[in-house]
């Protein structure tokens, strides 16, 4: 009986907190949480009709006893908590239980159920030892995220997953890969992404990261999925604002406590201590023109353009009036009588600092980018003309791919804005289309933020306009 | 010539890189070092095959030898490589941190 009354009290907390979140959906639509009271009232309905007609049979089949009741409550708590149903699926490698249980955890999963159900269902390919059995598993979870219906809003939180699915199938164990994917969706509104799903990504992230030695990249992961707040992400978050920055008034928790929160994570711990020396190499501590010259390296190193304030120490460090003149007493100690030895060393001075050159190979490499985003663009163009494309899911891929070309013209600033210049138009449109369509909210304001930036820096005023509209609703 | 200097100047004190030595080296040095190095390879000692960039270790010949040699002979090249000089060492990364490398971050993180 009390376990009856539990369950009752179970549904009318879900279809409170379903309405709760469905008000807050419609007021506002960054604050995504899709609404799935159906699937929870049949579940919840078919676990009470389920329990009764166990409790039925087995007052028919046994006598009254200490096993019947354990056997039912057993049964009860499997099925109270689907989440935990689903972990236990999960850990049996059994893909399409484990996708269905979790979708039904609306509690733990309200962010969006359809999503954590991917998620479960890919984490329990993992356990599936069968590759190919594996892969036809992987394809048909694909297919779930490919076939939402056309009248159904799409989530952050899916398309992340459709990522982990897409990388999983087309380049397994290549975990760089699914690290520079996942950077496409770096301008999702991240209110849709549970916890587990975000957590999973910036652990990849980071182990990608991590072997470069690098906190600027450490910290560019954290903030892509900013709001994500774990026990691994705020001990580093901590460690770089005390250690790094010195940002000790933002530290709400001490270290110590996020050290030990964070007990799992002892090769972390022992990353960020142990680059404290060499993260504060690599900041703006030059000194003396050796300082300056590291800098050059360190900068090139990491593949990273040089900042204007850096630009300007090293050229001021290195080329002051003291530095000429040691320079010039060294060049008549060598006998050298050509006075246009100095004006050489800052001409090369210049070209250092210069963004990197291409290579033939890169040259190339942007060719082809440029040729994938022109196919991609008339792909998406026909696709519109033949008024068939309304399919939110089936644009996302497109949008991704698209994206995920755009990002790989990353290395090279310049030829990143060329590209944007090229297909701002298309973009524009694109956005007007998805803001139009109450489904595609998310496409549009993906756009929307990966365009900010470039918009502004091309000095297009009215797409910056339209952007920021979108960007502030 | 290293390749990458061609593109980047501040790789303009690789012919120190290639004879072990630093921008004190007198002639007398730069000499000595170009005629042990080449002996030694010359007999097949395979340490003096390699030298230390910031970039890791590159392979180096006689004729890379002589090419640094004269380099460093020449009075403008010669104090060219003496500004962007900088010792391989410092520029390599000073962790501590034992090398993991992406797999085995991810066993650790329990995402494999």
């Amino acid at each position: 009986m009390a376990g009856f009354a539990f369950v009752l009290l179970w549904i009318v907390f879900g279809v409170i907190s379903s309405i709760v979140n469905r008000f807050r959906s419609n007021k506002q639509f960054t604050h995504e949480v899709p609404s799935a009271l159906t699937p929870i009232f049949i579940y919840w309905l078919a676990l009470l009709f389920g329990m009764a007609i166990v409790s039925v049979t087995m007052d028919e089949v046994l006598p009254e006893s200490v096993i019947k009741e354990c056997v039912k409550y057993f049964i009860l708590l499997i099925f109270i908590s689907p989440f935990l149903t689903s972990r236990v699926f999960i850990a049996l490698g059994w893909v399409k239980t484990s996708f269905r249980f979790a979708e039904l955890a609306y509690v733990i999963n309200r962010k969006s159920p359809f999503a954590a159900g991917l998620f479960a269902g890919y984490l329990a390919t993992k356990k599936v030892k069968n590759e190919e059995k594996r892969q036809t598993q992987l394809r048909w979870l694909r297919n779930q995220y490919l076939t939402i219906p056309t009248k159904q809003k799409l989530f952050s939180g899916e398309i992340v997953v459709f990522i982990f699915l897409d990388c999983a199938l087309t380049h397994p164990g290549n975990n760089d890969y699914l690290v520079k994917r996942l950077k496409t969706v770096a301008h999702l509104p991240s209110a849709s992404i549970s916890k587990p799903i975000a957590n999973y990504a910036i652990k990849r992230s980071l182990a990608n990261v991590f072997p470069s030695n690098n906190w600027e990249q450490v910290i560019k992961v954290l903030q892509i999925w900013g709001n994500i707040s774990t026990n691994l992400t705020n001990y580093i978050n901590t460690f770089y604002k005390k250690n790094i920055t010195n940002e000790k008034s933002s530290c709400f928790v001490p270290l110590f406590i996020r050290s030990l929160l964070a007990f799992r994570y002892t090769a972390i711990k022992q990353w960020c201590n142990s680059n404290l020396p060499l993260s504060q190499n690599s900041q703006n501590t030059i000194g003396n023109s050796n300082d300056a010259i590291k800098q050059i390296w360190y900068t090139n190193k990491a593949l990273n353009d040089f900042s204007d304030a850096n630009k300007n120490t090293i050229l001021t460090t290195l080329t002051n009036g003291q530095q000429q003149l040691k320079w010039e007493s060294r060049a008549k100690e060598l006998g050298v009588y050509n006075q246009s030895f100095w004006s050489e060393i800052t001409k090369k001075l210049e070209v250092v600092l210069k963004d990197a050159q291409l290579s033939e190979e890169q040259q190339k490499f942007i060719d082809d980018q440029h040729q994938a985003l022109k196919y991609i663009e008339q792909n998406i163009r026909k696709k519109w003309d033949a008024n068939g494309y309304n399919n939110s899911a089936e644009e996302s891929v497109d949008w991704l791919q698209f994206l995920f070309v755009f990002n790989r013209l990353s290395f090279n600033k310049n030829e990143q804005v060329t590209a944007f210049t090229i297909y701002s138009g298309f973009l524009w449109d694109a956005m007007a289309g998805f803001w139009n369509n109450p489904n595609e909210y998310r496409l549009a304001y993906m756009l929307a933020a990966m365009s900010a930036p470039y918009a502004h820096e091309c000095g297009l005023d009215d797409f910056q306009k339209t952007i920021n509209f979108i960007l502030s609703k | 010539m290293i390749q990458e200097y061609i593109n980047q100047p501040h790789w303009s004190c690789w012919p120190f890189w290639v004879l072990g030595l630093t921008p004190n080296a007198t002639l007398q040095n730069i000499e000595k070092a170009a005629r042990d190095l080449t002996n030694k390879i010359e007999f097949g000692f395979d340490v003096a095959k390699k030298f230390e960039t910031p970039q890791g270790l590159y392979e180096r010949d006689g004729y890379l030898i002589r090419e640094a040699k004269s380099k460093l002979q020449n009075p403008e090249q010669r104090l060219q490589a003496e500004f962007w000089y900088v010792e391989p060492s410092q520029i390599k990364d000073t962790s501590n941190t034992p090398a993991i490398d992406e797999n085995q971050w991810l066993k650790l993180m329990k995402v494999s």
